[in-house]
């Protein structure tokens, strides 16, 4: 070996980072080599001398009853959010329950509900029948961006594409519901107004209260209503396929400095929350498919959490990097797409 | 063959703590007990990363309310996030991670202040100006300060790898997983703190060797 060479390796000599047989050649090296074993000597010195920095920081017992307390008072806002939750849970098998359905004048009540449902639901389907099949216009949930995307119902796919394309400066995710059935955001091309049936309107309004709902949940951050399962799983799937398409357009967007993510930040902590439960869920349900899917997106989303508010490009790389070597963006379109069928 | 002995225990504590988990109370038990809901064991994981972190984090920022603050913020982000913590033997690197996260997102707040007071402090002219060595009554206090002062003279990258490699003892593995740098740029940003440091220190490390 060489001198250069010896020189070029020696720091990872000294940190004990160097191949078996690299180390074995410059230790030979240095038996020979009296400036190189100079060189060494300095380092081991240099880090001798950092071993023995005192830094005027103690870790007192007081710290981690801080901890603990900050802790607790987190368990306790989780408690009194999942109480709240509980409590409408319990009033709803309160009413609905076993016991209440013994109770005749509630099973009356509920006979008239379900035959006025039954009634208005097949007024609406004659009036539907009369009407032309429309185009779906999918409204952005945000009042500022400016696109909106034209998807019809048989082109479900193109949506999400659209929505992956977006242009960069649009940089909050937009609320897209790719699919017909979806209740959310779509607003029919109206008939000629002098044929509108009252089903159609009143279809309008519903559709629109659903628009109006699921944009105040978007950007208020509400909390969620109990849905089905299967419900929760596709819309957390949904927001998820959201925020990683809002995080890896944040990069394109900003180019002169560190782009400000706190925003994709706070949504990712929010999805992170979700997502082990929803995992936790899939485990016990031995949903193998699901599980995995969860168990692949929470680690993109624990580090999308964990990064600064204006993060290096580097970082942003490395995130978008895992998020192709998972191929995550490919599972969770197939997932909603299943779930759509 | 002192100096070959020196850098063999070096090697060996490196490996010696990685073979710590697989004793009683390892980090993978720890987790464990902690996902199942024993808070004693978190305080176990506590008292076992607080000092490393809580050094890292003050080497950092450089000052101690906010170091501590900011070691506190950090177990409870690793507390809240656990579940989601995929690799159990790498508690120590997924904490320093989340360590380094939130020394940044202080930073950058405090960025101006700081610089302010780098400028002002006269340690950082006089290490600077390579001036005379320090009485040896005051080696140690002022050594201590002017390692604190010349860290602090780094840029963030650099202090981030040097802290890492020369205070915490990570592998070059371990900091590229903690800061996400590629292994070509950590081993450059090592090699230039290093010198920077050599250089901003000399004084100190020959009266070091003299005493």
């Amino acid at each position: 070996m060489k001198c250069e060479e010896c020189s070029a390796l020696i720091e990872e000599y000294v940190d004990g980072e160097l191949s078996g047989r690299e180390a074995e050649r410059l230790t030979a090296h240095l038996a020979l080599c009296a400036a190189c074993a100079q060189e060494v000597d300095e380092l081991v010195r240099e880090q001798e001398l950092y071993a023995r920095y005192q830094r005027e920081v103690e870790v007192a017992p007081a710290m981690w009853q801080q901890v603990r307390a900050r802790i607790e008072e987190e368990k306790e806002q989780e408690a009194r959010s999942s109480n709240t939750s509980a409590g409408w849970r319990g009033w709803l098998a309160e009413t609905f329950g076993a016991r209440a359905l013994l109770r005749p004048a509630f099973t009356m009540a509920l006979v008239i509900i379900a035959l006025g449902l039954a009634a208005f639901a097949v007024y609406r389907s004659l009036n539907t029948r009369r009407t032309q099949p429309t185009a779906v216009a999918i409204h952005n949930a945000q009042p500022l961006p400016p696109f909106d995307i034209e998807v019809t119902p048989e082109a479900p796919e193109k949506a999400a594409t659209a929505a992956a394309v977006a242009p960069a400066s649009a940089k909050r995710p937009e609320l897209i519901r790719a699919s017909a059935k979806s209740r959310g955001s779509v607003t029919k091309q109206p008939a000629p107004e002098n044929s509108r049936s009252l089903a159609e309107t009143l279809a309008e309004v519903e559709q629109r209260a659903a628009l109006v709902a699921a944009r105040d949940e978007q950007v208020a951050g509400a909390p969620e209503q109990p849905l089905d399962p299967d419900m929760e799983l596709a819309r957390h799937v949904e927001k998820a396929q959201l925020l990683l398409r809002s995080f890896r357009n944040v990069r394109l967007a900003e180019t002169s400095h560190a782009p400000d993510i706190s925003y994709e930040k706070e949504q990712a902590r929010r999805l992170l929350y979700r997502n082990i439960i929803l995992r936790h869920d899939a485990a016990e349900q031995r949903n193998t498919a699901n599980e995995k899917l969860l168990a692949a997106l929470e680690p993109i989303l624990l580090d999308i959490a964990n990064l600064p508010d204006h993060p290096a490009d580097a970082d942003i790389r490395s995130i978008e990097q895992r998020m192709r070597q998972k191929e995550i963006m490919t599972a969770l379109q197939v997932h909603s797409l299943m779930a759509q069928n | 063959m002192m100096k070959r002995l020196a850098i063999e225990a070096m090697r060996q504590a490196g490996e010696g703590d990685r073979a710590a988990g697989t004793l009683m109370n390892s980090a993978e038990d720890l987790i464990a007990r902690v996902r199942a809901g024993d808070d004693e064991a978190f305080r176990l994981i506590f008292e076992r990363y607080a000092r490393p972190v809580l050094s890292f984090i003050y080497d950092l920022v450089g000052e101690r309310a906010l170091a501590e603050e900011l070691m506190q913020e950090t177990f409870v982000r690793g507390y809240k996030n656990l579940a989601a913590l995929r690799d159990e033997t790498k508690l120590s690197t997924w904490l320093f991670g989340i360590a380094r996260n939130v020394a940044r997102e202080s930073l950058r707040t405090q960025r101006r202040k700081r610089s302010q007071l780098e400028l002002d402090d006269p340690l950082v002219t006089e290490l600077h100006d390579r001036g005379l060595p320090p009485d040896d009554r005051l080696i140690n206090k002022e050594m201590h300060r002017a390692i604190r002062v010349a860290l602090g003279t780094l840029d963030e990258d650099k202090r981030l790898v040097f802290a890492l490699k020369v205070f915490q003892q990570q592998s070059y593995e371990e900091i590229a997983v903690i800061t996400g740098f590629s292994m070509a740029k950590l081993k450059t940003d090592l090699h230039r703190a290093r010198a920077e440091m050599r250089r901003l220190l000399r004084p100190y490390m020959e009266v070091g060797d003299e005493v």
